[in-house]
Order: C-alpha cells, then sequence, then structure tokens
C-alpha cells in the first residue's frame, strides 16, 4: 500500500496553507480516503477527488492564520530596534565612525564617477533627430601607408547631397587651415582664441545649440557673419547684446570684419566640437576657398555631416559610398595609386568611439568609462565588505543578546529585520554626510576631470533618486551577510557563552579581506604603472632637444611680413644661442603632407611624406641628428626651393638605400614637370608628434619666400625673466599692435599627454580613496583579532613568549592573505595595463618589477597598520588580562 | 442564540458522532453519514462542521493512535459532550412538539 502516493502538489499545498495544529488530522483522514478510493475506483480517479477535497479544505478555519506575527507587536519592536541600534552606534563609537566615513566615501566617489559617466554619454544627444546624424571620415591608402582621417575633402557634402536622395541636409565645419590662433578684436579689447571654425550655414540647422543672442537657423546665412561662444561673448562684450556689432578676426590669412549673429551656450550641452566662434563658410581665404570648392580627393582638411531622412539606413548608404567614389575620382586617385573610403560615424558615438588622425577636439574613450566605473564599484564594494567584516567581527558582543531574543521567541526572520535596519541607519546617516560631502567635493572634482559638472538636487530628481538608490543597493549588500549569519547561530551556544568560532564565518571575513586586497593592489599597480609610463613618454629622447627651447608665434600677417626683422632682432640679443623660422613647430598637429615618388618611378608609385618648410640655422636650433650628407646651408643658393632633408622613415618607404641617397631626387606627384628635390641630407628618426603615434615619413624643406609663422629660439642664459622681457621690448617696437605671446617647446610637449595625466591622477586619487577604506577596515579587524586572542597573548607571554614573536604571530595570518591576493592581483594588473600600454607606440617595456613593487608596498602598508593593533596587545601586561576573568 | 443554532448539516454530524461510539474520526463519520443518508458528502465539508461543533462545544476530541494506511498520521477522535447530546434534544423536541401539531388534513392534501 506504500506505494499509492496522494497528488504531490495538492499535499504540498495542503501542507502550506493548513494551520500547524490541525494538518496532521486532515492529512491522514485525506490520505486514508485516498487509499480507501484508489482500491474502489482507481487511481486516476482517487486523485481527482483528492485534488478536489484539498480544494474544497480551503476554508478560513484552516487557513493558517497571521496569528504569529499578529502576536508579536511590530510597531513595540520597531521601536525597540531602533532604540537598541542607536545604543549600539553610540556605545561602539569608532565603529560606527569608521562605518560612516567608509560608507560616505564609497558613495560620494560612485557619485562623482556616476554622474562624470552620464555627462561623457550625452555628449551630441541633444541634437534633434541625432541618431540621423552622422560625420563622414575619410580612410586613405597610399602604398600601404594607412591614413585615417576625421575629416573630408570640400567637395563631398555637396556631391553626397546631390547623388543620394536619403540625405536630407549636408553640412562642412572647417578650421582655419593652418591658422593655431585667430585674434578677436573689438574696439579695445582683443583675445586670441584657438577654438575657431567655419561652417556652412545649415549648421546650426542640424546641431541644436542653445542660442541666448540671435536666430539659430539664420545665424550663419551670408558671407561675414560669426556665431560666438557665450564665454567668449562676456569676454568681449560683457553682459551687453553683441547682435549687429562687428569684429575684427586677423589671422596669417589676413585680417576681415564679420557681423556678430549669435551667441550659443556651449555650457548647456556638451558636443564633440566646442567652438569658440563659427563664421559663416563664405568668408575670409580659407572659407571663400572651400566654399568655391568641389574637390574630392584631396584637401581632406574639413568636417562633413550629413542629416539621414526618418527611416533610411546609414548602412545601406555606406554601401554604396565606393561606387560614389569611383564614379567621381577613381581615375584620379589610380594615378596616385592610391585608394580611399569613406564611412560614417554616428555623431553621438564621436565622443567616446572615434579616435582618428584631426579629431575636432579631445575626445573620451569607452575603456576609460569601464576603467572609472569598475574603480566606482570597487571602492563601494570594498566599504561594504568593511562594513560586513566589523558587523560580523562584532557579533561576539551582539552575541547575548540575539541569544536573549530568541529565548524570548524572537523569529529569525525578526532578527534579520533588525539587523538590516541596523545598516539602513548607518547608510542613511553615511548618505547625509554623502550629500554634503557631494556639494563641497564637486568644484575639485570638476578640476580633476576637466569638466564642468552641476549637482542640484532640487531640479534634478534623477540625482537624488540616484542616491537613494545607491543608499538601498549599500544597505542590502552591506547589511545582509550580517544580519544572515548573526541571525543563524545556535540559541544553546550562544546562552552558554560558548563562542561561534565556525569555519564559514572565519573562511567569509578571510576571504573578504583577500578580495579587498585585490582591488587594492590591482589599483596600485595601475597606479604604479601610469606614473612610470608618464615619466617615461616625458622624458624619453625624442631625437631632437626640448630643453630651453623657446617658441614666439607670429600670428597674424602682419607679424609674418616681420620674419626677417625679429628674427635679427632676436639674434641680437645676448643669451639666445640661435634662432630660426618654421612652420610648424614639434608637437603641433598640421596636415602638410604631399605626394612623393623616387627616381625611376611614376606617380602611381608613391609614398605620403609630412613636410615643414623651415628657414636656415633649424635644424640646428632644434638640434635634430644629421646621420647622412648635410643640413641646409646658406652658401648653397639651390637648398633654396630644390633641396629636402629626409628622415630615415621617409627614406625607407620611398625605397631608396640609406648609403646611396644623397644627391638623389624625389618628385611630388603635382610636379609635371619634374624638376624634383634633391635630397641633401637625412636626419635621424624623431618623434614630431606624441609618443601614442608611430614616427611618419617626414621632410624638411626651404620655400622660396622664407616667411614663417613660428620663430624658435635656443636659449642659453642663467636669466629667463630678464631675456624675456628683452625679447617683449622687441616686439613691442616692432609690432606695436599685436600682443607678444611665447611658449617653451617642452612644457608645449608634454601637453601632449595632459589626457594620460589626467587620467593617472584620476585613478590616482580614487586609489588614494579605495586604500584609506581599506585600511580603515583593516585597523579595525586587526583590532577585533587582536582582543580576541588577548588571553592567548597574556598566556604566551607568561610562558616566555617575547613581545617580537607575539607580533610575528599577529601579522603572519594577514601576511598570508595579502600573499593570497597578489597571486591573484598581479596578473589581473598586468593585463589590465599592458591593455592600456598598447595605446602608445613608445611604452615602457617590463612592468614585472611594478607588480613586484605594488605587492611590496601593500605587503608593508598591511604590516604597518597590523602592527599598531598588535603591539597593543603585545606590550600588554599579562597580569592584567588573566586577572580580568 | 446565536451560535448554538444547529444546522441540519451539522444536526446529522453530530448525531453520526454519537452513533460511532468512540469510533468517531473525520473519515468513519463521512463513510456513516454517507450510507444513513444516502448523499455524497465531501470530506472537507465533515471537517469544517466537526471543528465547528467543538468551538461550539458540542463536540470534544482527543490524539487517537497513528496507522501505516494514513501515512503515519494519528487520528483525532471526537466524542458528543453533554451540551452536545442537549442541543441535539432540543432540536428533537422541537421538532416533536411541531409533529404533534401537524394536522392529519394536511398530511392527506400532501399525497
Amino acid at each position: 500500500m506504500t506505494d499509492i502516493k496522494p497528488p504531490y502538489l495538492s499535499r504540498a499545498f495542503l501542507r502550506w496553507f493548513c494551520t500547524a495544529e490541525l494538518v496532521e488530522e486532515i492529512e491522514g483522514d485525506l490520505m486514508e480516503e485516498f487509499v480507501d478510493n484508489s482500491e474502489r475506483m482507481g487511481r486516476l480517479k482517487a486523485r481527482w477527488l483528492y485534488n478536489w477535497t484539498v480544494i474544497r479544505s480551503l476554508r478560513p478555519y484552516l487557513i493558517k492564520s497571521s496569528e504569529n506575527k499578529r502576536r508579536t507587536n511590530p510597531i513595540d519592536m520597531f521601536k525597540n530596534y531602533i532604540k537598541i541600534a542607536l545604543r549600539n552606534l553610540i556605545k561602539q563609537r569608532n565603529y560606527t565612525l569608521t562605518n560612516i566615513f567608509g560608507l560616505s566615501t564609497g558613495i560620494v566617489s560612485v557619485f562623482l564617477i556616476l554622474i562624470f559617466i552620464d555627462n561623457e554619454t550625452s555628449y551630441d544627444k541633444h541634437h534633434e533627430d541625432f541618431h540621423n546624424i552622422y560625420r563622414v571620415a575619410t580612410s586613405m591608402n597610399i602604398n600601404d601607408d594607412n591614413l585615417a582621417l576625421a575629416s573630408s575633402p570640400p567637395g563631398l557634402a555637396q556631391a553626397m547631397a546631390v547623388d543620394f536622395p536619403e540625405i536630407e541636409t549636408a553640412t562642412r565645419l572647417s578650421i582655419f587651415v593652418q591658422v593655431s590662433k585667430n585674434l578677436l578684436q573689438y574696439q579695445d579689447r582683443q583675445f586670441f582664441e584657438t577654438q575657431g571654425f567655419l561652417a556652412d550655414s545649415s549648421y546650426f540647422r542640424i546641431f541644436n545649440f542653445e542660442f541666448i543672442h540671435g536666430d539659430r537657423t539664420s545665424a550663419l546665412n551670408g558671407p561675414q557673419k560669426v556665431v560666438l561662444s557665450s564665454a567668449l561673448s562676456s569676454k568681449l562684450f560683457a553682459n551687453e547684446d553683441p547682435i549687429g556689432k562687428l569684429i575684427s578676426i586677423t589671422n596669417n590669412h589676413g585680417k576681415s570684419d564679420y557681423e556678430i549673429t549669435g551667441v550659443y551656450d556651449e555650457n548647456k550641452h556638451s558636443s564633440h566640437v566646442s567652438p569658440a566662434f563659427i563664421c559663416s563658410m563664405n568668408s575670409g581665404v580659407v572659407g571663400r576657398f572651400i566654399y568655391a570648392s568641389n574637390e574630392l580627393a584631396g584637401n581632406n582638411f574639413l568636417y562633413t555631416y550629413i542629416k539621414l531622412r526618418e527611416g533610411s539606413s546609414p548602412d545601406a548608404l555606406e554601401e554604396k559610398l565606393p561606387a560614389f567614389l569611383d564614379k567621381h575620382i577613381g581615375e584620379q586617385l589610380k594615378s596616385f595609386g592610391a585608394t580611399k573610403s569613406h564611412h560614417l560615424q554616428n555623431v553621438a558615438d564621436i565622443h567616446l568611439t572615434s579616435d582618428l588622425t584631426g579629431e575636432t577636439g579631445i575626445n573620451g574613450s569607452v575603456e576609460y568609462i569601464y576603467i572609472l566605473l569598475s574603480i566606482a564599484v570597487f571602492i563601494l564594494v570594498i566599504a561594504c565588505i568593511n562594513f560586513m567584516n566589523m558587523a560580523t567581527a562584532q557579533s561576539a558582543k551582539r552575541a547575548k543578546e540575539i541569544g536573549v531574543r530568541k529565548v524570548f521567541g524572537a523569529y529569525r526572520s525578526s532578527l534579520i529585520y533588525q539587523f538590516l535596519g541596523e545598516a539602513v541607519v548607518i547608510t542613511f546617516l553615511s548618505i547625509l554626510i554623502s550629500v554634503v560631502a557631494i556639494h563641497l567635493l564637486l568644484p575639485y572634482f570638476n578640476v580633476l576631470v576637466e569638466r564642468n559638472l552641476v549637482v542640484s538636487l532640487t531640479n534634478n530628481l534623477n540625482y537624488l533618486l540616484l542616491i537613494i538608490g545607491l543608499g538601498i543597493i549599500t544597505s542590502l549588500l552591506a547589511g545582509s551577510y550580517p544580519a544572515i549569519f548573526l541571525s543563524s547561530q545556535k540559541i544553546v551556544n550562544i546562552i552558554k557563552g560558548r563562542q561561534q568560532r565556525t569555519g564559514g564565518g572565519l573562511f567569509i571575513r578571510k576571504g573578504l579581506v583577500i578580495f579587498q586586497f585585490i582591488i587594492a593592489i590591482t589599483l596600485i599597480i595601475g597606479v604604479v604603472t601610469v606614473r612610470n609610463q608618464i615619466h617615461y613618454v616625458q622624458n624619453k629622447s625624442l631625437g631632437f632637444q626640448k630643453e630651453n627651447r623657446l617658441v614666439i608665434p607670429l600670428q597674424s600677417a602682419e607679424g609674418i611680413g616681420q620674419y626677417q626683422t625679429l628674427r635679427n632682432q632676436v639674434s641680437a640679443i645676448a643669451g639666445v644661442k640661435s634662432v630660426a623660422g618654421v612652420s610648424y613647430y614639434p608637437g603641433e598637429w598640421v596636415l602638410s603632407d604631399n605626394l612623393y615618388f623616387k627616381e625611376g618611378s611614376g606617380p602611381d608609385e608613391t609614398v605620403r611624406i609630412q613636410r615643414n618648410n623651415i628657414d636656415f640655422g633649424f635644424m640646428e636650433t632644434l638640434g635634430v641628428e644629421v646621420v647622412k650628407g648635410r643640413a641646409f646651408s646658406e652658401e648653397i643658393p639651390s637648398d633654396v626651393g630644390g633641396a629636402a632633408v629626409l628622415n630615415e622613415t621617409a627614406v625607407k618607404n620611398l625605397g631608396y638605400d640609406i648609403n646611396d641617397v644623397v644627391g638623389r631626387k624625389i618628385f611630388a606627384v603635382s610636379d609635371t614637370a619634374m624638376v624634383g628635390l634633391q635630397i641633401v641630407g637625412v636626419i635621424r628618426d624623431f618623434n614630431f608628434m606624441s609618443l601614442h603615434a608611430q614616427i611618419d615619413p617626414y621632410m624638411f624643406i626651404i620655400q622660396p619666400n622664407r616667411v614663417y609663422p613660428y620663430i624658435m629660439a635656443e636659449l642659453e642664459t642663467n636669466d629667463y625673466p630678464g631675456l624675456v622681457d628683452q625679447l617683449e621690448s622687441q616686439w613691442e617696437a616692432t609690432l606695436p599692435n599685436l600682443p607678444f605671446e611665447y611658449f617653451f617647446l617642452d612644457s608645449n610637449l608634454n601637453k601632449l599627454y595632459d589626457d594620460d595625466r589626467n587620467f593617472g591622477q584620476i585613478i590616482e586619487s580614487f586609489t588614494f580613496v579605495a586604500i584609506i577604506i581599506c585600511a580603515l577596515g583593516l585597523f579595525g579587524l586587526s583590532a577585533y583579532t587582536t582582543e580576541q586572542r588577548l588571553k592567548e597573548i597574556a598566556v604566551r607571554k607568561v610562558l616566555g613568549a617575547s613581545v617580537g614573536g607575539i607580533l610575528f604571530l599577529l601579522n603572519r595570518s594577514f601576511s598570508a592573505l595579502i600573499f593570497i591576493a597578489f597571486i591573484v592581483a598581479a596578473p589581473l594588473g598586468y593585463y589590465a595595463m599592458d591593455q592600456w600600454l598598447n595605446n602608445f607606440q613608445f611604452r615602457i617595456g617590463n612592468t614585472i618589477p611594478i607588480l613586484l613593487l605594488s605587492g611590496l608596498v601593500a605587503l608593508i602598508f598591511t604590516l604597518m597598520i597590523v602592527s599598531i593593533q598588535s603591539m597593543r596587545g603585545a606590550t600588554r601586561n599579562p597580569a592584567t588580562i588573566l586577572r580580568s576573568e | 442564540m446565536k451560535g448554538t443554532y444547529l444546522g441540519e448539516f451539522e444536526e446529522i454530524v453530530l448525531l453520526t458522532v454519537g452513533v460511532l461510539v468512540g469510533e468517531a474520526y473525520g473519515l468513519t463519520v463521512k463513510y456513516e453519514a454517507e450510507s444513513r443518508t444516502g448523499r455524497r458528502i465531501n470530506l472537507s465539508a465533515i471537517h469544517s462542521a466537526l471543528y465547528r461543533l467543538e468551538r461550539k462545544g458540542y463536540l470534544r476530541s482527543e490524539k487517537g493512535e497513528a496507522t501505516q494506511k494514513r501515512g503515519g498520521k494519528r487520528k483525532k477522535y471526537f466524542f458528543v459532550t453533554n451540551n452536545g447530546i442537549a442541543a441535539l434534544t432540543e432540536v428533537k423536541n422541537i421538532r416533536a412538539s411541531l409533529w404533534a401539531s401537524f394536522p392529519a388534513i394536511s398530511r392527506e392534501s400532501q399525497q
């Protein structure tokens, strides 16, 4: 008969709903009936009847009532929980403060990082239909030499708009070519601005920036109009409405007047382009050139944006582009031996994912976001682990309370609620402190990440919800383990005062400490690696001298016209060793390349070489090393316009033998008369751009007009301020209308690594925070373990153990934890930092010493903290400890 | 007299418990009541009535033995209390007095 089983589900259901006093006889009667029925009417019908009876039994008198809960008084108990929680928190002040400090630091860090990430991901998402707006990027390949450009040629926008009906609007944005600074003048006020652009009239119709003054859609209609950023507007006009006023813009192409038609608010929304001013395209030398040009192959220096009609696919358009290029410029490209392709980048993706040559500004990176996000999570986790560890460690003190509560009939669930409640109290105290701290720290954080983030709780409900959400998550994370652990202890053990030294609790506690150290050591590895790499790039020999090199920009056509005069004046000053003019200086990115081929080949086999037009003496002033042939010489007239000095990469790419290259010629593709340039020398490869980039083919030439936008001087003096004063007075005598500007080459080159340094600083700051929290936790935990072992220590001392021996004993277990953590963290940190270092073409090689160093730092640091506590235990008089039994 | 009122089904269950002297638990009550009335009764209805009667004080119960057939669960035996007998007697008397006044004509016209 035992094989007859009633329907399992129904029985389980009955047991679940039926009150405990009656379930036995009800279930028994049902079973007995079921057995009888099975014999009489068959199993199937019996089962059906059983189910039916169970359902019929679902009557109020049988259902497990809420009597259990009714018996405890929830409100009174709740009051009691709060009272006990507050008493405990006040009684154990150090513990409470540690927890609150740790948690608020964690919350502040996470919050700041989250609002930063929120801002980073918001770039260019404010434009109407931003998902339909694309930038057309260019990829050129000339004889295996790849060039991935953010920019494109001037004719592209128009040609694409004509050929593809799915394009609603196309617009172009351009820099002022070969101008790094524009001088803006209004009456007696004048400022240099770097972020100057030219744009088609449709620009502001595609991109929705908020205009403070003027009309967005028509601002760039017609020639000689300009829209200013609000910052520039307030610099030039304070709070006045500048609409209709005329300003003059001066650069090395000349000076012309512009009418102000708009002021836009650049702080309202983030965009990958941040112009100080935008002129209408049909103005100035460069603008009119672009306006008139329908070039599709070369002159890839401006930015083309298209807006697709709703519903049309960017992929489909991209697939049509090769045929489009083939139709328009196929023949032309073939004659250079070049291939070219265009692809579309959604405007909202540019800031985080695009890293092409000639971007409009410094872009962020997705990896950066991931790294920051993981650091944020790490910090919060470390703080939560502290909380959990301290709470469980404190459980010995709370054990009696738990025991008494259990004896008086506390359910496990109510104990869990109680401890979770205490976590909530601590978390919400931390949140209050965090809110204040966020407001105080935000300005410093903005400096750190170079952003202008604003937090306002009253205006932005999201931030409030974010903080409360963080609070709830933190409470649950931090409170759950102690709540479950503490409530699970057996009453008998607690009341008898037997310490629960179960392996489980100890194991988890150790596991959590190891986890903390894995994070800490990984972060330390990161910090040390970034520091080393930045030190490396700033001190690596670049192949030229960067110290004591002063650069003076000549700024405008007027200044450039005075080049020879100024050069002679500067070279006459004592302390100036040498001086020469140059088109652009190391670290400045200017696309100034041309296609060349060697003797015996043709225009279909070309090499792209970056050119720099220099004056006699520049190579000496910069201190580049000539490995073959000679530098330019004023004694040889043919050097002007007819000679070139190449770098080693250029020689190699051209296909010349370095020992047989001097005296040979190279020909530009445009040089149809085949006059060519004679190679007079070869210089050692040097890093003209940042060490992120590889070394490109490069050459120096001297163009016949011999005018240059920059003067570079090598200084040899101990009195830099005095020398600069002399330079300034010379400048004022020659060019009284222009402000004097200068910079040192080395500090300017260091700016190339601003981003990396910034990255390093952010990681360093948050690593510092993480380590502080780690240290706090360790401090608390070691205090606890020492206290637990006080009796043992006393007995050991009585039996003759030395202080040193006891210190060793207490520190040993923590060292083992560090060691385990190091074994996990080392490969982790190694891998992560190797990925980062691969961003550099020139990077530090062996990072093993960094790993070992980081491990050692963590070990010493831990031993120091643990020793503070264990010293206190080890030096106490055993008599006082043992007497208190 | 709210709470002591005896329903028809309750009366049957109470009587059945009395009939089964010492052998009355859920299932035997069900079987006995079914055979006496010729109705199909669901066990849950029997239980419900038994516990209601117990609460009213007409029945008392005792835990009994467990059997293999019951899946090792103990029985609960019910006994009629003095209150129960009083209630039954009262119902019976009310009926008897009603029957006594029932006119013969009315009986015939029904047939």
